[in-house]
């Protein structure tokens, strides 16, 4: 199912992620480490889907064959109807790692601005402008990466991915990096500025809570190699607030979650 | 045998960017230039940094004596770490001075030197020490220490086998190219020149006793004037005349050395001279230049004698050479043409 | 760092300058008469009789300085980009860039006076080889000390390493660059000063060697001074202009991640095979190239035959054999003194704050007076044996080392202090367990620099001071026209530099096997 190529520019159709029988494995010295397995995944666009996971489990590397950044031994990614190295230069990929990956030396504003630059878009200072005040970060402009909190740093660097109009996000543990209450408030607060169901995002978590709080479905990741154990869909309703977490209905999927992470990460099944 | 190029082609091009200089000075300035013209660019490779050590050459430089000849020459200066040898042999420099023991050195080593004329008569190299604790004759040296080049043991080794002198019975501490270690006491005396070292002690209010240990035997010609077999073969006119002004350079020296101690003041107010050491240098090296040999014949000669006497201290220096080493011709053509 | 106001800074730094002249001339007073050492007063009068010339020198000196320096860093900035843009090309431009940096002076010179003629050729090429491998090797470090996320962000974006190279590691590496580049402004001068030995018409050198002969206390202490103040001023002119020019530094810089794939021992055999072949190449190359003559330009095969297949091969060797070993006797307590006593003010200064204020300047200037002149002091002091030209070594790789070290003390990540402050953890624990592990990876990069600047120390000390080893067999060989010897024994040094550096690369995989394997990764 293939999205017309539009110009991004204007209104684009959201762009599925068609993952075909992905496998990679890394050589080291004790052989081969098989990382990954046999992933058959497709991701609706427009639509969050989270995969989750216990620690070291390959799902970042599952996310960075997504982004073109590894490349699978087998298997295919298709990004609409093109694979991930065709759309990167575009700016229609944007990734948000682990560590906020801001260049030390630029100010918060030229960080920012940096995404665009990289794609070779025209320089769009409203845009930016709109972006940083959309993440919060307003006044804080002229600012270096080393005088903001760790909380600001994230923000700032889902300012940067989405500074492009990426048609897809995909988040590597982005608040990975910060204080639980921190994590919380970004959850609740950043999803608005992306979610607009136009772009797909492909999140990696470890977090059950986030995971929920974020997804529309939730892809359960054996531990290594990782293969699917589960698919669950999130049926809470948009926008996800805060108090929602409360919720009967959350800790009814939250507890589904967990027992599909406890039946699936208990160790290697076959395939 | 390494063959032996003349010319670089290094200094092809600069010689023919000087040329191209000379020639559109020529055409600016007109007739009286055309001797410039046709003037040859000759560089001359010094043994050391600027000093009246070379004022003779500063003089004919200054008087026009080479411009005359129809040469264009640039004096370079030595220094430490810039040994004469190799800019004479890629003939980079048409000339240099040396000494008959590294040239031999060189000779040995594949160089086609030869010796063509002699600045010192009388080696240069002389024992200082102080008044209270003085070497008189080679024979003071035993149970003495002497600070020197460990590079000039076997000068010492040479002075001690010419006067039966046991060498192990002198201590050697290995000391720079100065004179504060004997000042301060840290050995009885030293080997240098005694155009220098001693001059600079005279200098600063001590008066050492000087030994020269061509007093004593050791007959090793100094600044010698060395080119190679090509260069006499090819560019003997250029050789003459760069010689012939030098010779006439050195004249006038002799006569006023006062003179040519403020001409190279003047001429090279950038070296780090003064004006009262460069004076008494001056005077101190006329009589290792000028000798009787020398009042007879002229600047720069030698003889059949002094050359076997050369060759017997060489020996004992480890140096074998043959009276072929020297090579009178040019020397004789300026002399026979004055 | 301090937080006084500035003026009770300018106080306390005038008190230290104070105390230091009282010193200084008080033991000038003491050493009177031993023609060795002028104070400050006579060091004054002399500079202000001889201001003209002093200052024409100066300015030709520091002019050849300058220009050696642009040329040098510009080749070491070049050098280190090609190296980035073509991975392949690293080992060998490392590898020729140690080999050049080795060659002796005593052997370059009359090359050079022979390939420029007269003029300053010779000693802007040798202030640019004094500065080059100093630039080059914390540049490669710095360009390659880029956090992997930098790159894939990067990369997320469809760019390449030409992107990654302008974007990213350009200005991740300024700091490194300008490390590089501030200790390169004193080896400039230095290298001017010595290359106006090969013959020059002016400048300070030619100024010391006549006021050395002269006896001239006054005038060598008054020189020696100016080239202080000069490679001092330099100095930290360029640090201030770095810290202008670079006002958002990195809090953590990860340090140069040291790719070492296990490679089959035949791969590496085969390496070193090539890499020699090159060099041999090389050499025997640029001495046809130039056409430069056989009598003083020796190819390998001269040396081959002096020292294997001669009839007088044996005898050769051992000359050359026994030279070394009075050198090596020098350059091995040297080398690990000099980076003991750097590593040790740098954990000093580290410790006590207030002690970089007196310390430095110290340091600074013991590096920046110029060996020459120096040298018989402390010979003079320590005697003419092994332990004069030791201490001399250790002067001349302690400052890199220190200033090396005081950056890597600094490269603990901000969160691993933070937990140490919150546990109030004493200075020196926090040095222990977190800054020494941070600044071992610039540790063993300066020592990696130190290999041959030791070499090269203990050659001009023997060369000018004591008359031993192979700086003397050196100045020997090269007035003797002996260029047999003196090529061999460029050989032998440039070997035992080499080795010395690859013997100090296995000592830091083994050290960061233990103590930080994540740098063990590519």
């Amino acid at each position: 199912m293939g999205a017309p190529d539009i110009a991004t520019t204007t209104m684009p159709a959201p762009l599925d992620i068609e993952l075909t029988g992905i496998s990679k494995s890394f050589s080291s010295s004790a052989g081969d480490l098989s990382v990954v397995r046999d992933i058959d995944l497709q991701v609706r666009g427009g639509s969050t889907t989270a995969l989750l996971g216990p620690s070291g489990c390959g799902k970042s590397t599952l996310l960075r064959i997504v982004a073109g950044l590894e490349e699978a031994d087998h298997g295919s990614v298709l990004l609409g109807d093109k694979p991930p190295h065709a759309r990167r230069s575009k700016g229609e990929i944007a990734v948000a790692f682990q560590d906020d990956a801001l260049l030390p030396w630029r100010t918060l504003k030229a960080n920012v601005a940096l995404g665009r630059q990289l794609v070779r878009m025209p320089a769009a200072p409203r845009r930016v402008a709109d972006l940083i005040d959309r993440v919060g970060l307003s006044g804080f402009e002229a600012r270096r990466p080393a005088e903001l909190s760790g909380g600001m740093r994230q923000r700032a660097a889902i300012a940067r991915c989405l500074a492009t109009d990426p048609r897809v996000l995909l988040l590597d543990e982005p608040f990975g990096a910060v204080d639980a209450l921190t994590r919380r408030r970004l959850n609740v607060e950043l999803p608005p500025v992306w979610g607009d169901g136009v772009t797909t995002v492909l999140l990696v978590t470890h977090s059950v809570t986030e995971a929920v709080l974020l997804a529309d479905k939730i892809v359960v990741l054996s531990a290594r190699p990782a293969r699917i154990t589960d698919v669950i869909n999130v049926t809470l309703p948009r926008p996800r607030r805060e108090d929602m977490l409360q919720t009967p209905a959350f800790a009814e999927t939250v507890r589904t979650v967990e027992e599909a992470l406890g039946a699936g990460g208990g160790g290697s099944s076959s395939a | 045998m390494p063959k032996l190029t003349p010319i670089s082609p290094v200094l092809s091009r600069r010689k023919l960017l000087q040329l191209g200089t000379t020639t559109t000075a020529a055409t600016m300035l007109g007739l009286n230039a055309i001797r410039a013209a046709a003037s040859v660019p000759v560089n001359f490779q010094l043994s050391w940094l600027h000093s009246v050590q070379f004022g003779g050459s500063y003089i004919a430089e200054a008087k026009g004596y080479w411009s005359d000849l129809g040469l264009d020459v640039a004096l370079t200066p030595g220094g430490p770490n810039a040994p004469v040898e190799p800019p004479v042999v890629t003939g980079s420099a048409l000339m240099g001075i040396s000494a008959a023991d590294y040239t031999a050195a060189a000779v040995e080593n594949g160089a086609p030197f030869k010796i063509l004329a002699v600045a010192m008569q009388k080696n240069p190299f002389a024992i200082s020490s102080l008044p209270d604790n003085p070497v008189n004759s080679p024979a003071d040296l035993a149970g003495k220490s002497i600070g020197m080049a460990t590079a000039n043991t076997p000068v010492l080794q040479a002075l001690c086998d010419l006067n039966g002198v046991d060498i192990n019975e002198i201590e050697i501490v290995p000391t720079q190219y100065d004179g504060a270690p004997l000042l301060a006491g840290q050995v009885d005396c030293l080997l240098s020149w005694s155009t220098d070292l001693p001059v600079a002690m005279t200098m600063q209010g001590v008066e050492p006793v000087v030994m020269l240990l061509a007093d004593h035997g050791y007959a090793v010609h100094s600044q010698t004037y060395i080119a190679t077999e090509d260069a006499i073969a090819n560019r003997r006119s250029d050789l003459v005349a760069l010689l012939k002004g030098e010779v006439m350079g050195w004249t006038d020296y002799v006569a006023d050395t006062d003179a040519a101690a403020a001409l190279t003041i003047e001429r090279y107010p950038d070296a780090g001279l003064d004006l009262a050491t460069q004076e008494l240098q001056a005077e101190r090296q006329v009589p290792l230049m000028f000798s009787d040999l020398t009042d007879q014949h002229g600047f720069g000669w030698f003889t059949e004698e002094t050359v076997a006497a050369n060759i017997e201290t060489l020996a004992l220096l480890g140096r074998t050479v043959t009276p072929d080493l020297w090579d009178l011709s040019i020397l004789e053509e300026v002399h026979g043409s004055t | 760092m301090s937080d006084a106001p500035i003026s009770a800074r300018v106080l306390r730094f005038l008190g230290t300058l104070m105390a230091v002249l009282l010193a200084w001339q008080f033991a000038a007073t003491l050493l009177a008469g031993s023609f060795l050492f002028a104070g400050p007063i006579e060091i004054l009068r002399y500079l202000l009789d001889n201001h003209a010339v002093l200052g024409r020198a100066l300015l030709a000196t520091v002019q050849t300085a300058a220009l050696g320096y642009l040329w040098g860093n510009a080749v070491a900035i070049l050098l280190a980009g090609l190296a980035l843009l073509l991975p392949l090309s690293e080992r060998p431009i490392r590898i020729l860039s140690l080999v050049v940096f080795c060659l002796p002076l005593i052997a370059t010179g009359p090359i050079l006076r022979v390939l420029y003629g007269p003029g300053i050729g010779p000693q802007v090429t040798l202030a640019a080889l004094s500065v080059f491998y100093t630039t080059l090797v914390p540049l490669l470090a710095g360009l390659r000390a880029v956090p992997r996320v930098w790159v894939d962000m990067v990369q997320s974006y469809g760019r390449g390493r030409w992107t990654t190279l302008a974007k990213v590691r350009v200005l991740a590496s300024t700091p490194y660059l300008i490390a590089g580049l501030q200790i390169a402004a004193p080896a400039a001068f230095l290298g001017a000063l010595i290359g106006e030995f090969t013959g020059a018409e002016r400048g300070l050198g030619i100024l010391t060697l006549q006021a050395m002969r002269r006896l001239d206390t006054d005038a060598t202490w008054a020189i020696a001074s100016i080239a202080a103040v000069t490679s001092i001023s330099v100095y930290l002119v360029i640090g201030k202009l770095g810290r202008l020019l670079w006002k958002g530094a990195p809090t953590t810089l990860l340090a140069p991640p040291l790719k070492a794939p296990r490679r089959h021992w035949l791969r590496s055999v085969a390496g070193v095979l090539g890499l020699t072949l090159m060099v041999l190449l090389l050499w025997q190359g640029v001495m046809d190239v130039f056409g430069l003559n056989r009598f003083f330009a020796k190819r390998p095969d001269d040396i081959w035959s002096f020292l294997v297949t001669g009839t007088e091969a044996e005898a050769h060797r051992e000359t050359l054999l026994s030279a070394l070993g009075d050198t090596l006797i020098t350059v091995v307590p040297g080398f690990f003194a000099g980076l003991a006593l750097g590593g040790a003010l740098a954990a000093l200064c580290t410790l006590m704050p207030r002690m970089s204020g007196v310390l430095l300047p110290v340091a600074i200037t013991l590096r920046a007076v110029p060996i020459v002149t120096t040298a018989p002091l402390i010979v003079l002091w320590l005697g003419r044996g092994p332990t004069g030209v030791i201490t001399i070594v250790a002067i001349m790789i302690f400052f890199p080392t220190l200033i090396a070290c005081l950056h890597g003390l600094k490269q603990v990540p901000k969160a691993v202090l933070d937990v140490c402050e919150s546990y109030s953890a004493p200075r020196w624990r926090i040095l222990v367990h977190a800054r020494i592990p941070a600044a071992l990876p610039a540790f063993f990069a300066t020592a990696r620099i130190a290999v041959p600047a030791a070499v090269l120390a203990a050659t001009v000390a023997e060369w000018l001071a004591t008359g031993q080893g192979m700086g003397h067999l050196m100045a020997l060989a090269a007035s003797t026209s002996d260029y047999n010897m003196l090529w061999s024994a460029v050989v032998a040094l440039t070997l035992v530099a080499v080795i010395a550096h690859f013997a100090v690369a296995l000592a830091e995989q083994v050290v960061f096997a233990r103590y930080a394997p994540e740098q063990l990764q590519p």
